[in-house]
């Protein structure tokens, strides 16, 4: 039987679950003032963010901050965007460029404190794999040894897997710059890792030799 | 020598390393906890209007700017915190009571958080710009203190009061029973005792009860449930953290404040000490720690060899257990004072100093370690190490003519830059 017109009226309109929108249309949900977007993007994003900042500044307390820091950036920033789909790009230059400037304020921190490198920040949590932890904080003290932009070359290009075009759109630079930085930033690492960081220079040896022990 | 070329193994391995950490994920309070930060800035962001550019004001004056920034530098110094609640109920304008099936959390504006566990009542008695004091009425509270330059928080749970610079823990205060209890997760807290005049210093991993009404108060390792109990008047032996790996229980009487050791049952060790420099060369330091701990401790180290015991003290000092470093050099600097690991020993005693913030015994370590062996392998760390310490405790001028040695010693060392700076050379 047809339902009368009363009674189609009362029918619940179900409201298109935002899980489900596009990033352009969360971004315009969000530039109209609608406070679920605001979660939606958190929850599709905040791990590519924080995995962004952690493998550039460590595990220290500092990287939740700077990941608030990074979304509330794009929450000011939503309403001139020039594509809103370009949400994860956006937000992942934000994160870089905030990680280049917080690199540059530890260095001058360290000069003036006069703070050995390895007194900045937890470089991981507690980890199962001892050789793996050993191996990354030796990563973590030879990187904070180099200018922000060539740690951030590596890190983009290496841990991040970036293309070197989106590494060099990221930082803002030309596409030979990074494959420059990127280069010597490998090789200032196999340098320290001979000199003074055992834990990193077998494990780069082992996996030279293509070993996978 | 490694292949520098970008599509190497290594790298590949090593990238991989490094990502498999960096998208380890986080739990899914923290991520609740970040979203909600999230929320309630976007909830402020919609109220704030929008920003003026600052370019004209600059161009107006410099002057005039950098008198307006430094106004606003000082006045958000003095601004104090602001808070908001979630859940629970608020019975007055500073009163914070969590339902008794539901939590209630309060997020202040510098990120710190606090949640009400279900049943709780807190009361925000004072904030400042840089901490504030809540009081714990009944129930628990667990704390999330970010971490600020002079940073000031106080938690009062009856008439036990916790200093907190930085730190996660749960506290807890029963009116009832007129029992405090506080697990530390996270850094380490000062609690005031109302009992004597000393403090006592809790750390990350340990559990801190005490209880009016039978005058004890308890610290206890978490990891390894070994406790040491004091009595009444007693709270300085709380302190005393090095005892807290002592096999032997300390307990004093209420009624004198002399104490007494009682001997815990002896228990045999779980993996010989024979196997822990195997174990140790394999990167296995928390299985060292582990098997040293389940056993008899000081009957292990009383008579392990001394390269035993050094392997001991390097699983601990890699798996962040200073107090047991400490234990396993001093028990090898006290039995095998001729030995090759003598000298090594005293070296990493420093270093374990140091890294406690115990700078001055840090640097008689050090210093120590130079009498002994003034051109030992250490010695080019020893040296930097007294500088550090020297500096930290008595500033640069003090720690100059240790730098400047070091340059005339090392020319080519590691520590050259800090070196340099401290003996004002470009």
């Amino acid at each position: 039987m047809p339902s009368s017109p009363h009674s189609l009226h009362k029918t619940p309109v179900r409201r298109f679950p935002q899980e489900r929108l596009s990033d352009g249309e969360l971004v315009n949900a969000i530039v109209q003032g609608d406070s679920d977007a605001v979660g939606v993007v958190w929850d599709r994003y905040s791990a590519l963010v924080r995995s962004v900042l952690r493998s550039s500044l460590g595990f220290s307390a500092d990287v939740e901050d700077m990941l608030q820091e990074v979304f509330i950036a794009f929450l000011r920033g939503a309403p001139r965007m020039r594509s809103a789909d370009s949400l994860r790009a956006y937000l992942v230059g934000v994160a870089v460029r905030r990680v280049m400037g917080e690199l540059r304020r530890r260095r001058v921190r360290r000069w003036t404190m006069l703070l050995p490198s390895d007194e900045i920040g937890d470089v991981l949590p507690s980890h199962d794999d001892v050789e793996g932890a050993q191996v990354l904080r030796a990563l973590d003290r030879v990187l904070d040894r180099m200018p922000a932009r060539r740690r951030m070359a590596f890190v983009l290009r290496h841990v991040q897997g970036c293309e070197v075009s989106e590494a060099a759109a990221l930082l803002g630079v030309s596409e030979s710059t990074v494959k420059r930085e990127a280069r010597r930033a490998r090789a200032s690492i196999a340098t320290r890792a001979e000199q003074s960081e055992p834990w990193l220079w077998e494990y780069l040896q082992r996996h030279d030799r293509g070993s996978d022990d | 020598m490694t292949d520098a070329s970008s599509d190497h193994p290594s790298w590949k391995r090593l990238g991989e390393l490094a990502r498999s950490v960096a998208n380890a994920p986080v739990s899914a309070s923290q991520n609740a906890t970040g979203r909600m930060r999230l929320m309630v800035a976007a909830a402020g962001a919609r109220r704030i209007e929008p920003r003026v550019s600052l370019r004209p004001l600059l161009a107006a004056g410099l002057s005039a700017a950098i008198v307006g920034v430094a106004a606003l530098v000082y006045q958000w110094q003095g601004r104090p915190l602001t808070y908001e609640v979630f859940g629970g109920q608020r019975f007055a304008s500073n009163y914070v009571g969590a339902h008794a099936s539901a939590p209630a959390k309060v997020m202040f504006s510098d990120g710190s958080e606090i949640d009400a566990r279900p049943g709780s009542r807190l009361r925000i008695d004072e904030t400042r710009s840089n901490g504030a004091r809540v009081l714990i009425e009944r129930g628990t509270a667990a704390a999330r203190v970010k971490h600020r330059d002079r940073s000031r928080w106080v938690f009062s749970a009856g008439p036990f009061d916790v200093r907190v610079i930085g730190t996660k823990f749960d506290l807890d205060w029963d009116p009832v029973g007129q029992v405090v209890s506080l697990t530390l997760h996270e850094g380490a807290v000062e609690v005031a005792s109302p009992v004597g005049q000393s403090h006592c210093i809790v750390r990350a991993g340990q559990r801190f009860r005490a209880s009016l009404g039978d005058g004890s108060m308890t610290l206890e390792n978490i990891a390894d449930t070994q406790r040491v109990a004091v009595g009444r008047n007693a709270d300085r032996a709380v302190a005393s953290r090095s005892e807290l790996q002592a096999s032997a229980a300390v307990e004093l009487t209420p009624t004198t404040k002399h104490h007494t050791v009682r001997e815990e049952p002896r228990r045999k060790p779980v993996a010989k000490p024979s196997s822990w420099s195997k174990l140790v060369r394999r990167g296995e330091f928390q299985s060292v720690v582990d098997a040293a701990l389940a056993g008899d401790i000081a009957a292990t180290l009383a008579t392990c060899s001394a390269a035993e015991a050094r392997a001991l003290a390097d699983a601990a000092r890699y798996t962040d257990q200073s107090e047991l470093a400490e234990r396993a050099l001093s028990a090898i600097r006290s039995r095998f004072p001729d030995s090759r690991h003598s000298g090594a020993a005293g070296f990493l005693l420093g270093r374990v100093n140091e890294t406690r913030g115990r700078t001055a015994e840090a640097d008689r370590w050090y210093q120590g370690y130079l009498d002994e062996a003034p051109s030992g392998e250490y010695a080019a760390d020893a040296l930097a190490g007294r500088m550090r310490a020297v500096f930290a405790r008595s500033g640069a001028e003090a720690a100059r003519p240790i730098a400047r040695e070091y340059l005339e010693r090392f020319p080519q060392g590691v520590h050259l830059r800090m070196a340099r700076r401290l003996a004002g050379q470009p």
